[in-house]
């Protein structure tokens, strides 16, 4: 019974929904997109701009069905590797040897007047590079020691030299790097994907979020959250430890049988409902649970690394059990292998102010590059082994970047070496996914401190991840207060010189 | 020449033509084009993004009249009332080149759309008012009769006036409405949106079984009578007012404001009129001789987010907070996106720039700055505390009435203080954490402007670690005239209030500390830390005894600990206010023009006598010639009765904000709201689900799948999924969980492990005990960063800003959550023992019985089927291993009969019957 | 009165259609009517002149009143204007020649109107359609974005910095309104003239001072700005060019000079090697067949979408289509069918894991346009794999842990277009290389099997020196 059910629902569903849409459309009601997400069949609302086609899109019940972007787009999937805190450049991708020769010297006035900063006060001191820089692959991007693995790929890689932000705060940065406003309540880049693109596996969430690093982002869960947008298009947090998903397992005392046989009761209850009401949401509902059913096969399969082969293991440095960032990477390629459209890492701890060794940048910045070393340059050795690193695109990156003087907290010297927020200049990277390979986009002065070509920010950053899975982030909207918001709100522009 | 070949007759009849063609034309054109509904839409589709509040493109802008036909940079007048040929706008349409071509780079505008504006701009280009921007009047009730000219009177299906303004579009659509639902869904439908939970069994037993006529009415007058009729509604409202348990960023620590979701409950039930209830929420601070409920009702606006990150700019985010409120005031309160004027004129709707920031003038004087400890709250004494309180306003009263008011709100408010925070020019010290001044040996700073007019005595809370603390306050500069030499006693790293006399001194003048502390040799160790200072007098009557006496409860009370507190709004003293300036693009930091408090001016200004504050644009707000908030009201009110409100957009009346689909029931319901009921909300939900339209039967019928999908019409009754909230209320109520106790902290029912990471955060959920974690949702703690998941899974919102209006949506998740999470396996056990209890054998009577207590009513013969094959399915798997019957049941000497019972409640829980408001 | 005139002027484009009509007409009648059997049409001939002549004089009028509003290029108005006279005046002509049968004249006389005709209507598309207007349709791409003919530079240093550098650059983003064809703003780009001289707000260069620059303000503006260069909505100069422009103006805004001649700061020289050559390696970007196709089958889409397939157009304005059967572990008929009705338009295909049967095998073959085909970790065989060989389109394969052999692949060496081969844990290792690149010459080849070595720091964890046991209470 429940199969057949199960086939004449999602059909009975389609014909509901499509019947609704024209509907809609008869009613040309740009809003009742919204009005109709009651009725299961939201995917889009509608863009003001007339997209038509969006709307022979809504002939299914699951709202992240999958859709059209605007044009082929390069990349199928993003993985977003967030480094929360803010990475320092100048240990990292950003070599200046001439901030060496001004180690230990007074940071001169023209540097500090009009600036503020989170904490360094009064004259700070100079501090110059933390780590060995060579030049790498034939692209000869400047990769410093800290990274060994990730120079052997520097030629899949292409760097944003000059990346710019207006906020020194790691909450607020956060939240401009993902929602493209400093200010809570707008949705996450991945949401707005996965409402652009819905999800290409109807058994998996269309957006992941992994943590690690022991804290959640300083800016919360909204940085992966769906603001305005329908709750459906919101990150599910995954973990790789206990429950997957929220709420995933069944409750102890009841096995696949029984869950089976109460789900086939409760459609089979709600089919008599709907013969009642012949509410489309009904059906809606239905789906919903028969899709239930499956996430509790497909994501404990797909969260779980125990089964991959021991020179996966090797590669990415993963132990099975943990919660590791490592871990989180190896997940990450297995999600987007699944179909899932935007992976989002979150990995905590790279906040280097020399308060304590755990933020020097000369001890607990090399150990967190430690952490995150293999791990990415596993990851796009296997995406592009697997064929995929062409359609999925790699993002890395911090929400802003550090001052080239030593951070002096409260006018003290500091225990450790360290530096503080920096908004003027950082570096951020892209890999695969439609990006060119081995190049460098954007430069810093000679003490890495402000951009001098290349300027990017992080309206651009999301143009740029938009335009790869196709879209034109003018044109993907969505009606909200009586305005079309938008990602990168009324900036933004495609980076074309990463862009291949 | 030409005409001697041309016959005569022809020219005649040419003469008399070509007045008959214009004439006809004249006659067949006459009708007027409205603005609103046809030239206002098309400006805003195709013109108004390039030529509206936003951009002005070559200085033409089509929001204001005045604007509209103003000469542009071209040097050409876009409009000419009455001469459309003429008008650049038209001939611009017409042009072939793209770069000149309007809309550029858009589609050509069609004929009928380039005529109606032709013939818009020949009949004079007039613009219309927006109907929400106009004040509300009396509405005619829609006469509707059956029969030729309706002369068999009203169709009997009418109840109440809400009806007939339905029944008439009903009918213009060609639908019949729907029959009144029956009694049990009637029942479940009115209880869950009066009381947002099932009704107490009494009340519910007592309408099933009386059939009288007024049945009904009672049952509605009963609900509406009930303590949960305030938990549902307040609800609600903590969706608009942000409310939360925590201050929102990063660390995002917890704030304890819960007495303001009390003081909400209990508006709403004894049905605070609407008026006062903003009033007292917008200004209470501001009334005369305010109370404590009053000033806890401001809190409204303190449930905006505090950064406490370390080096944060604090006058950011107290700006950020004052915008927030000004946002959250016009979305949540006046359904218009005030938010949009922030950083330019709006773009649709008649609100200027700098109108936002004249607004944002009424806000931006208030005490808090963004401190640590949220600064300023109230402070509720608790057992002998609050005697002495009562003793001291009662002593001050008799012996010292000019004192009693000020002390009285230092005591309760600890108000005015000066927040160390603003201190500047530190040397030898820092803001730590940039949150306290904090000052080391050889430490200066500077405090601006303080009017120490009338001072003589220095209270100030401050923190040190060593003694030898020498505090020096000099005036104006550090070289400056000593004003008092201290002597800091050593508090040993704890806060201390202390006290100290100061000479009398005239005037603002700039405090600049000095702090010298010879037993501190290591230069970068912390000498002292301020939190706040305050310019008093010395206490009343000091010295004689009574005056002791009186001091010593004074004292006892500013060093007490033993009170409630919750942030609340109040003002600078007029020696401290902030004047207000515009910010350029919205950029907080680019200051504009200075201007005056003010509220918009298309709206009508404040009314007479209103001082330009809080209080008066509380009046202003409240006001019956304000447009908006009666129409926004009812339309929520009308949403959660309904499912949509008659405007879908509750946070957008404006242009872009969807039509109503009812307007006159929308004026009728504003209208009765303010004058028959006098802003009694009560009332108002009373007229509406006394009418007809509420009660019909929510059966979809073939008419309304095609005709009308969304109800839009209300040919049938609303039928949507429940919240958050009454999923879970629901869930615990039926399993007979829900404690019934109200008010107070919030608590912590069950969570999953690892939802709350907060960095620089080790609090933990502890999942409360005794009763507390089967408390009614709105109860549950609500932390920002990470809110209660089941919660947010039914499209709950996660309240870090003002949302006027939740989403429904329908995915995996939210089965997922309904069937696994533990709160959802612990009622379906019990609602399992409950049967159990009731009907101790006979699977199939305790299936029925479980339906009944779901649903009030008898189960039908095919659910009955459905259930029992689940439940045998169960058994017979449970019959075979009594480790499972444990495990599901939790009970070691359960059997396999009530194993198998809690997958049939299960079941219920998660059918769509039950989720659904039916 | 202004107006008017500019109201009369916009009849123009209108009516300059009538004179060429009629008179070509009356041309052609008076050609033919040479012939017997046409000799009648000789007596029609004056009326057709005289027709056209007064259209054309029309034409001349409304066509003077439009010259004096709209900026168009004042030389080309001048030319088109008086062939536009002297149409008339000929034409005019014509009819007077043929009433006094002056037969001789007429036949050399209407030749001449002929040519005129022509100069007088390809000048009048110029103005309105701009410069090259026939021409460019031709070289325009699919895109719509006309190919900007940028000089080779082979050694940078070498290069003129105007004519090589510069100068494609505006031709780039600027020619579009301020050349020949419009002159916005009264300014021109497109000569050195042009350049210095400057537009109605005055120079726009000032050599040496970029900033004070106008043209280089303009691009710096905020691009809502009104002011802003190129104007929102058209293609913005990039960083480097405008780096590029800022040093050009700043070393003189030479119009001769070499480049080496020039100083060069910090990154100049980065940027002018870039435009050598680019050093980034070329990425394979998959592209779809060129020819359009018809819109699929709505029913067997939603068809195979109840199958659990996500399929979805690859965009908006495509009717090709994307597959994914990732939920999917094997196939049958009905899938099989449902992909049969839409082969046409399926162009990428994943179904990792697959069952390869035959008749899915069969499906497969029949998808003529698909250029992406992923069939890693599946069952196929190279039996299979050989009957793939009708994809003339695909671009790109995925056989990653497949148990296809050299021999399989090699049984599709005839799909030229492959470009992408994914061979990783297949038998098929990198000796073949050779095999594989004689058959795909110009394909990208993976082996896979990459390893990342093992150091010892990735598992050391750095420890501070002893003398900080102190810890400070960290905050931030």
């Amino acid at each position: 019974m429940s199969k057949r059910s199960n086939k004449n629902i999602i059909q009975e569903a389609n014909l509901q929904t499509s019947h609704q849409i024209t509907r809609k459309y008869f009613f040309k009601e740009c809003f009742s997109g919204i009005g109709a997400m009651a009725l299961g069949s939201m995917v889009g609302g509608c863009d003001w701009l007339g997209e038509k086609d969006r709307f022979d899109q809504f002939a299914n019940t699951n709202p992240l069905m999958a859709q059209a972007p605007h044009f082929i787009g390069k990349a199928k999937s993003v993985i977003y590797l967030h480094m929360a805190g803010a990475p320092s450049q100048l240990e990292l991708f950003d070599y200046k040897p001439e901030l060496l020769k001004l180690d230990g010297q007074e940071c001169p006035q023209s540097l500090l007047e009009g600036k503020k900063f989170a904490f360094i006060r009064g004259v700070p001191k100079m501090l110059g590079p933390q780590a060995i820089f060579k030049q790498r692959g034939q692209s000869g991007a400047w990769i410093s020691d800290n990274l060994p693995h990730l120079a052997t790929v520097a030629d899949e890689i292409s760097f944003l030299k000059a990346v710019q932000t207006d906020q020194f705060n790691h909450g607020p940065a956060q939240l401009l790097m993902h929602t493209g406003s400093a200010r809570l309540g707008r949705p996450s880049i991945g949401a707005w994907a996965t409402y652009g693109l819905g999800s290409e596996n109807s058994n998996l969430p269309g957006f992941v979020v992994l943590t690690s690093g022991g804290n959640n982002p300083d800016a919360g869960k909204s940085v992966w959250g769906n603001g305005f947008l329908p709750s459906v298009y919101q990150g599910v947090q995954c973990r790789s430890e206990g429950d997957p998903v929220l709420f995933l397992k069944d409750p102890a005392g009841i096995d696949r049988d029984l869950r089976k046989a109460s789900i086939d009761a409760i459609n089979e209850a709600n089919q008599l409902t709907y013969n009642e009401f012949k509410d489309p949401e009904t059906i809606a509902r239905m789906a919903q649970y028969e899709m239930a059913f499956k996430m509790q096969i497909s994501v404990p399969d797909v969260m779980n690394i125990n089964d991959e082969p021991a020179y996966i293991h090797e590669m990415y440095g993963t132990q099975p059990g943990t919660t590791s960032f490592a871990n989180n990477v190896l997940l990450a390629r297995k999600l987007v292998e699944k179909g899932v459209r935007f992976v989002q890492l979150f990995d905590w701890g790279w906040d280097s102010h020399g308060t304590d060794v755990k933020n020097a940048v000369d001890i607990g910045l090399v150990n967190k590059c430690r952490s995150i070393d293999k791990p990415i340059t596993a990851l796009l050795l296997d995406l592009k082994q697997r064929g995929l690193l062409d359609e999925t695109l790699i993002v890395w990156g911090g929400e802003f970047g550090r001052t080239p003087m030593q951070e002096n907290r409260d006018g003290k010297t500091l225990p450790f070496k360290g530096r503080d927020h920096h908004t003027e200049a950082f570096t951020t990277w892209m890999a695969g996914g439609g990006i060119k390979k081995g190049t460098s986009f954007g430069e810093t002065d000679e003490i890495g401190y402000s951009a001098i070509n290349g300027k990017v920010t992080a309206h651009d950053m999301q143009a740029t991840i938009l335009n790869q899975l196709g879209f034109d982030h003018e044109k993907l909207v969505y009606p909200f207060q009586g305005r079309s918001f938008r990602l990168t709100d009324v900036h933004g522009r495609v980076i074309n010189e990463i862009v291949a | 020449m030409i005409l001697k070949r041309v016959p005569k007759i022809y020219i005649v009849i040419l003469l008399f033509l070509v007045p008959v063609l214009i004439g006809t034309r004249y006659f067949i054109n006459n009708k007027q084009v409205d603005f609103n509904a046809d030239v206002k839409p098309l400006i805003n589709k195709k013109c108004i993004s390039c030529h509206g509040g936003v951009k002005r493109q070559s200085g033409f802008s089509l929001l204001f009249r005045q604007e509209a036909l103003a000469i542009n940079k071209s040097g050409k007048v876009a409009i000419i009332p009455g001469d459309a040929e003429n008008s650049e706008m038209i001939k611009r349409l017409y042009l072939t080149d793209p770069e000149e071509r309007m809309p550029y780079k858009h589609p050509p505008l069609s004929k009928d759309e380039i005529s109606i504006l032709k013939k818009w701009i020949n009949e004079g280009a007039k613009w219309g008012d927006h109907w929400a921007y106009v004040a509300v009047e009396e509405t005619p009730i829609p006469s509707v009769g059956v029969g030729p000219f309706g002369l068999f009177g009203k169709p009997s299906w009418i109840k109440n006036n809400i009806d007939p303004f339905i029944y008439k579009k009903i009918k213009a659509e060609g639908l019949t409405p729907a029959a009144i639902a029956d009694k049990p869904t009637l029942l479940r439908r009115v209880s869950f949106d009066i009381i947002g939970m099932p009704a107490p069994e009494a009340i519910a037993n007592k309408y099933l079984q009386n059939n009288n006529e007024d049945a009904y009415e009672i049952l509605v007058n009963e609900l509406l009578a009930t303590p949960q009729y305030g938990e549902k509604w307040a609800g609600l409202w903590m969706d608009m007012a942000r409310y939360a348990d925590t201050k929102g960023f990063e660390k995002d620590d917890s704030r304890t404001i819960w007495r303001y979701r009390d003081w909400l409950i209990n508006a709403f039930n004894i049905d605070k009129p609407y008026n006062v209830f903003l009033t007292e929420q917008l200004a209470g601070d501001l009334l005369p001789n305010p109370t404590d409920a009053q000033y806890i009702a401001t809190a409204f606006h303190r449930n905006t987010l505090t950064n406490d990150e370390g080096g944060t700019d604090n006058e950011e985010f107290r700006t950020a907070a004052v915008i927030d409120r000004v946002n959250t005031t016009w979305v949540s309160l006046m359904g218009t996106t005030f938010a949009c004027v922030q950083c330019h004129s709006h773009p649709y709707d008649p609100f200027k720039h700098e109108e936002y920031y004249k607004f944002l003038a009424l806000f931006n004087n208030t005490r808090d700055e963004d401190t640590y400890a949220e600064y300023p709250f109230l402070k509720e004494f608790h057992n002998t505390d609050s005697i002495r309180l009562f003793q001291l306003q009662d002593w001050l009263h008799k012996n010292a009435p000019s004192r009693e008011k000020d002390l009285m709100r230092f005591i309760k408010t600890g108000q005015t203080a000066i927040n160390s925070l603003v201190a500047d020019q530190i040397i030898n010290g820092a803001l730590a954490d940039t949150k306290w001044l904090m000052l080391r040996n050889k430490g200066e700073a500077r405090i601006k402007d303080i009017d120490l007019t009338g001072s003589t005595l220095l209270y100030y809370k401050y923190k040190s670690w060593k003694p030898g603390g020498k505090w020096e306050i000099h005036l104006d500069s550090v070289t400056g005239p000593l004003l008092k030499n201290i002597v800091v006693e050593n508090s040993k790293g704890n806060w201390k209030i202390a006290t100290t006399n100061i000479p009398t001194t005239v005037g603002k003048h700039h405090l600049v500390f000095s702090y010298n502390n010879r037993q501190i040799n290591n230069p970068e160790e912390n000498g002292i830390q301020y939190d706040w200072l305050r310019l008093d007098n010395p206490f009343p009557k000091n010295g004689t005894p009574e005056g002791e006496l009186a001091y010593n409860n004074f004292d006892t009370l500013l060093h007490s600990t033993n009170y409630t507190a919750t942030p609340i709004m109040l003002d600078n003293p007029s020696n401290m206010s902030r004047t207000t300036q515009v910010f350029e693009r919205g950029n907080w930091l680019v200051k504009g023009d200075v201007v005056v408090p003010d509220v918009p001016a298309s709206l009508g200004g404040l009314p007479a006598g209103a001082p330009k504050n809080r209080l008066g644009m509380a009046m202003w707000l409240t006001d019956k010639k304000n447009p908006l908030t009666s129409r926004t009201v009812v339309n929520r009110i009308w949403e959660q009765l309904f499912g949509q409100g008659i405007t879908e957009t509750l946070e957008d009346f404006g242009t872009q904000g969807i039509a109503p689909t009812h307007e006159e029931l929308l004026n009728y319901l504003s209208w009765q709201l303010m004058n028959t009921h006098q802003w009694s909300l009560k009332k108002m939900i009373k007229e509406m689900v006394m009418s007809a339209t509420y009660q019909q039967d929510s059966k979809f019928n073939n008419d309304a799948l095609t005709k009308d999908p969304f109800n839009k019409l209300y040919a049938r009754g609303p039928r949507v999924r429940l919240s958050a909230e009454q999923i879970r209320d629901q869930a615990l109520t039926v399993s007979g969980l829900l404690s019934n106790k109200m008010n107070g902290p919030s608590v912590y029912p069950y969570q999953p492990e690892g939802i709350w990471k907060s960095p620089y955060n080790g609090a933990k959920w502890i999942l409360s005990t005794d009763g507390d974690q089967y408390r009614r949702a709105l109860y549950t703690f609500w932390k920002r960063s990470a809110p209660y998941p089941s919660m947010l899974s039914f499209d709950g919102t996660s309240r870090e800003v003002c949302s006027a209006r939740r989403i429904r949506t329908n995915t995996p998740l939210q089965a997922l959550n309904s069937l696994n999470d533990s709160v959802y396996i612990e009622a379906a056990q019990h609602f399992a023992k409950r049967v159990i209890k009731m009907v101790p054998q006979n699977a199939s009577k305790q299936i029925s019985k479980a339906y009944e207590l779901a649903f009030n009513k008898t189960i039908g013969a095919d659910q009955q089927k459905v259930f029992e094959k689940l439940y045998q399915t169960a058994l017979m798997k449970y019959k075979q291993d009594s480790f499972n019957i444990e495990q599901i049941t939790g009970d070691k000497n359960a059997n396999a009969n009530s194993a198998a019972l809690i997958m049939v409640t299960t079941a219920i829980i998660n059918t769509d019957e039950f989720l659904t408001k039916n | 009165m202004e107006t008017i005139i500019n109201f009369i002027g916009h009849f123009h484009p209108v009516l300059v259609h009538l004179p060429i009509g009629i008179l070509l007409f009356a041309i052609l009648m008076q050609i033919i009517s040479k012939w017997k059997k046409f000799d009648q049409l000789t007596n029609a001939l004056p009326f057709a002149y005289l027709l056209g002549a007064i259209s054309a004089v029309f034409s001349c009028l409304t066509g003077l009143a439009l010259a004096n509003n709209g900026d168009y290029d004042t030389d080309l108005v001048f030319k088109h204007q008086w062939l536009g006279i002297s149409v008339a005046v000929f034409s005019l002509a014509g009819y007077f020649f043929i009433k006094k049968n002056k037969t001789a004249y007429v036949k050399w006389l209407s030749y001449l109107l002929l040519l005129l005709i022509i100069l007088t209507g390809h000048l009048g598309g110029t103005l309105t359609h701009g410069e090259g207007y026939l021409t460019t349709g031709v070289s325009k791409e699919e895109d719509g974005i006309e190919k900007s003919n940028k000089p080779i530079i082979t050694n940078a240093q070498e290069a003129l910095v105007y004519k090589d550098i510069i100068q494609p650059i505006l031709k780039d983003k600027c020619y579009g309104c301020h050349s020949a064809i419009k002159q916005k703003g009264k300014l021109r780009l497109d000569e050195k003239e042009w350049i210095l001289k400057g537009g109605e707000d005055g120079i726009i260069i000032h050599a040496g001072e970029a900033m004070n620059s106008v043209m280089y303000k303009n691009i710096l503006l905020d691009p809502v700005d009104e002011k802003h260069m190129p104007p929102k909505g058209k293609p913005q100069i990039t960083d480097q060019e405008r780096i590029l422009l800022e040093w050009w103006i700043n070393t003189g805004a030479s119009f001769d000079k070499k480049v080496k001649e020039l100083p060069q700061t910090n990154s100049i020289p980065n940027i002018l090697v870039a435009l050598q050559n680019n050093n980034a390696k070329k990425v394979e970007v998959l592209s779809i067949p060129e020819k359009e196709v018809a819109v699929a089958d709505e029913k067997a889409i939603n068809g195979l979408k109840n199958k659990g397939v996500t399929i979805v157009k690859v965009a908006l304005n495509s009717n090709y289509l994307n597959a994914n059967f990732i939920t999917l572990s094997h196939t049958n008929d009905t899938i099989h069918d449902l992909i049969e009705d839409i082969k046409e338009n399926l162009v990428w295909i994943k179904m990792p894991g697959m069952q390869f049967t035959d008749a899915l095998t069969k499906a497969i073959a029949g998808c003529t346009s698909l250029t992406k085909l992923s069939i890693n970790n599946t069952t196929i065989s190279d039996m299979q794999l050989a009957k793939l060989n009708s994809l003339n389109e695909l671009q790109y394969l995925n056989i990653v842990n497949t148990k296809i052999t050299l021999a399989g692949l090699l049984k599709i060496s005839n799909l030229k277009k492959l470009n992408q081969l994914y061979l990783g844990q297949t038998s098929i290792t990198a000796n073949d290389l050779n095999k594989i690149k004689s058959v795909f010459p110009n394909a990208k080849i993976d082996f896979g099997n990459y390893q990342v070595e093992k150091l010892i720091t990735d598992t050391q964890l750095v420890k501070a020196p002893e003398k900080f046991s102190v810890k400070v209470t960290e905050k931030k």
